[in-house]
């Protein structure tokens, strides 16, 4: 070993010795305390899960299982490549990076651990999908253990490594990224309308009915990997596909070892520093992604480059408002929006929810999570410190005009999504043309939810009110209870239709509708005088 | 045949996201020289010491220290080893004592008898009564009177330091330039980013005005101090 090898053991041995000394039980028991409750959420969403009925059901399930995780797989892969032009698997420590990068340490001596420590992690969980995938396969589908053991223990492994080593070449080589990227859209397109189609059938066919005509018309279950369940049997597809991942596990990881020394510095620090933002903003509750992966940085040089060049302040306001600063461009607000109310009232239309509370608790978060999660792209760029942006300078107005603009559009844009998603559901006979106009209401709730749920953003400097419960916990106490307490309301409400009966679509519409407009008004009004509370005070 | 130069920068360019902060730099730095870099904040100082010391990628142009050519994307051991640098916010561990951060170095720079060393450092910096301590508690003068200390415990060729007096007293002061002296008395050489143009003409030889980016004035110290930024601190 090399002296600055050697210096190298001898300063991460002093540093762990020293994490370890300042360890406390508290903190041991706090993170145990989170851990549990991640646990019993993610306990809760499978506990609700429906067990196939024996006959056409479990079958139907048997054939679709294969073609889903094949899909899961190339999406992962594909995912995490594209995902790797703004950050790699590979991450050093930000005081690792930011001191050991100038010692005389091979490169590699600080690239392999971390590039392993991104292995480990992927293989901690595909651990998970395969204990999932067995007790679907064995416990659900009632396959023999032996011919779904192969499949579920060693395919999760090999896509998750191979997603790590193909995203580690597209860090050392960004530009392989801007290739993949028109490749993973045609996929997602592709999937989305698969999807949309799958649910278009379910609705149409039955449960059953549609799960077995959507597994029939893809290939042969028995040539596909995962197809244990549905062969009874080990399948060829899966052994071919062994053979095909390991090659390329194998290759891909030679050359990863062989590139380990070859990663630029400044590349590293600037993963680095990525990391550390997402850790801060994931401490402190934002939920966003612009605020997880994006520095300051490149915020400031994002909001450069989209400076407004208008010839009337109303032009200006109006582009100002589209055109965010920090937040996504306007397609993808769209189809974000269009996804949530077509997705979210497509479901309430068809599909009850289970009937013990933990499941209803479970239903109502996931709706939570997925508005939260799209809300908070769209909370973005209602700032009302708007006088910190270069480009209001340009606009000869008041701030306020320019906040309320700024909401308008939002609301307006999220509307206009919300309605293109409710059109897409009557387009794919999801929803009867009677059901339109309550869909056309929760299309407009939600606008108004999502817009409302920005401008409280803005107001407590907290991009993101509508957290996700998992993330607030501990760290906004009162959000928790307020989260778990509404959509475990919304959810009781939502069953206030009685014994669900899956033969009677559309029967929980026009209570999600009302869950929505009723939170919708309060959270509005909320934000309403919160505003006004702001304006009064000259803020 | 003549010594190699301690740095030669050539046609150094940096671009980020389009937008140019270094315009074809060059320059060098002899043996036994020290060059200073003056400039408003954002002329580009810290990104040509960033550059020079590996841990930016140029956009264009070559650097070089002694006769190591820096190749971005490839792994240069050696060349870090000849070079010091010490970023305008000090690099230090928030968990180590300053005398695990001296024998590490020691270790990774193969300096003998490393500790010693270090505790003349300190002590002439009159900051040895803290060698036990971590320094994310101290004060930002200690932390880089530690960090120069720690500097010139390396036996580089070629010191780096992006403002050395942000944060220094008078004793701090003196005794960097005493160091800085000493160094360069040995043959080694240093490259210095200041605002700090009234103490230039007393540690440079050679003093390079930027703006935007570019050189806009370069020479001796004399001539070059008052060409930016006239208004410095004195």
């Amino acid at each position: 070993m090399t002296a600055a090898a050697q210096a190298l053991t001898d300063v991460r041995r002093a540093r762990t010795k020293a994490r370890r000394e300042r360890q406390s039980l508290g903190d041991a028991l706090y993170v145990l305390y989170v851990t549990a409750l991640f646990g019993l959420y993610a306990v809760s969403i499978l506990g609700s899960r429906a067990t196939p009925a024996p006959g056409p059901l479990r079958t139907a399930a048997g054939l679709a299982e294969p073609m889903l995780l094949v899909a899961v797989a190339v999406a992962v892969v594909l995912a995490r490549a594209v995902a790797a032009i703004r950050g790699g698997p590979v991450v050093l420590a930000p005081e690792e990076a930011r001191v050991l990068l100038t010692w005389p340490v091979p490169r590699r001596l600080l690239v392999l651990p971390a590039l392993l420590a991104a292995c480990s992690r992927a293989l901690a969980g595909a651990g998970l999908v395969s204990v999932l995938l067995l007790y679907l396969d064995v416990h659900d589908l009632g396959a023999p253990a032996g011919a779904v053991l192969r499949d579920d223990l060693l395919l999760p492994a090999l896509v998750a490594l191979l997603s790590v080593l193909v995203a580690w070449q597209v860090q050392l080589r960004p530009r392989l990224a801007l290739l993949l990227r028109p490749v993973a859209g045609l996929v997602g397109v592709l999937a989305l309308a698969g999807v949309a189609l799958l649910g278009r059938e379910l609705v149409r066919s039955g449960t059953a009915l549609g799960l077995r005509r959507a597994a029939l018309e893809g290939p042969d279950p028995s040539s596909l990997p995962f197809g244990g369940a549905a062969a009874g049997s080990g399948t060829r597809g899966g052994l071919l596909t062994l053979f095909v991942l390991l090659v390329l596990v194998g290759l891909l990881g030679l050359l990863g070892l062989r590139s380990s020394s070859r990663c630029s510095a400044e590349e590293l620090l600037a993963r680095s520093r990525r990391a550390e933002v997402t850790r801060t903003a994931l401490k402190l509750g934002f939920t966003s992604s612009i605020y997880l992966s994006r520095t300051e940085a490149q915020r400031r040089s994002r909001r450069r480059r989209r400076s407004v060049r208008s010839r009337s302040a109303f032009t200006a306001l109006l582009v100002k408002a589209l055109v965010q600063e920090q937040g996504s461009p306007v397609v993808p607000r769209l189809v974000a929006a269009a996804l949530v109310v077509g997705g979210l009232g497509g479901a309430a239309a068809h599909v009850t929810p289970g009937r013990g509370l933990a499941s209803t608790i479970a239903w109502s978060l996931s709706g939570g999570i997925a508005l939260g999660a799209v809300a908070t792209r769209f909370a973005d760029p209602i700032r009302l410190d708007v006088d910190r942006a270069p480009l209001v300078g340009a606009l000869p107005v008041p701030l306020t005009l320019i906040a309320r603009a700024d909401l308008a559009a939002s609301t307006g844009l999220f509307l206009l999504g919300g309605l293109v998603g409710v059109a897409a559901d009557a387009g794919l006979g999801v929803v009867s043309a009677g059901q339109l106009p309550q869909l056309a209401v929760a299309a407009l709730a939600f606008a108004v939810l999502a817009t409302a749920a920005g401008a409280l953003g803005a107001l407590s400097d907290d991009p993101s009110p509508l957290l996700p419960a998992g993330l607030s916990i501990g760290y906004r106490a009162s959000g928790l209870a307020a989260t778990v307490v509404a959509c475990a309301g919304g959810g009781l409400l939502l069953r206030l239709g009685g014994r669900p009966d899956p033969h009677a679509p559309g029967q929980q519409l026009v209570s999600g509708v009302a869950v929505v407009a009723v939170v919708a008004v309060i959270t509005s009004g909320v934000a309403v005088a919160r505003a006004a509370t702001s304006l009064r005070r000259g803020r | 045949m003549t010594a190699p130069l301690a740095c030669s920068v050539r046609g150094l360019a940096k671009t980020y996201d389009g937008r140019r902060v270094l315009s074809g730099l060059s320059f060098d730095v002899q043996p036994g020289a020290v060059l200073a870099l003056l400039g408003e904040n954002g002329s580009g100082k810290s990104t040509t010491l960033a550059a020079v010391a590996g841990v930016l990628d140029p956009t264009e142009g070559t650097v070089a220290v002694g006769d190591l050519v820096l190749v971005p994307g490839t792994d240069q051991p050696e060349y870090r080893r000849r070079v010091a640098y010490v970023p305008d916010e000090p690099l230090l561990f928030a968990d180590l004592t300053v005398r695990q951060h001296g024998a590490f170095i020691a270790g990774a720079w193969e300096v003998s008898d490393g500790e010693a060393l270090l505790l003349e450092l300190l002590g002439r910096f009159g900051v040895d009564g803290v060698v036990d301590d971590i320094p994310a508690t101290f004060s930002r003068g200690m932390r880089q009177k530690t960090a120069l200390a720690l500097a010139f415990l390396r036996p580089a060729t070629l010191l780096l330091i992006d403002e050395p007096f942000a944060g220094l007293d008078a004793v701090g002061r003196t005794v960097f330039l005493e160091l800085l002296r000493e160094r360069v008395a040995a043959g080694g050489a240093a490259l210095v980013a200041t605002h700090a143009q009234a103490r230039v003409e007393h540690f440079a030889d050679v003093a390079i005005a930027l703006q935007e980016g570019a050189v806009l004035k370069a020479g001796r110290p004399a001539d070059v101090v008052g060409v930016v930024n006239p208004a410095d601190e004195p």
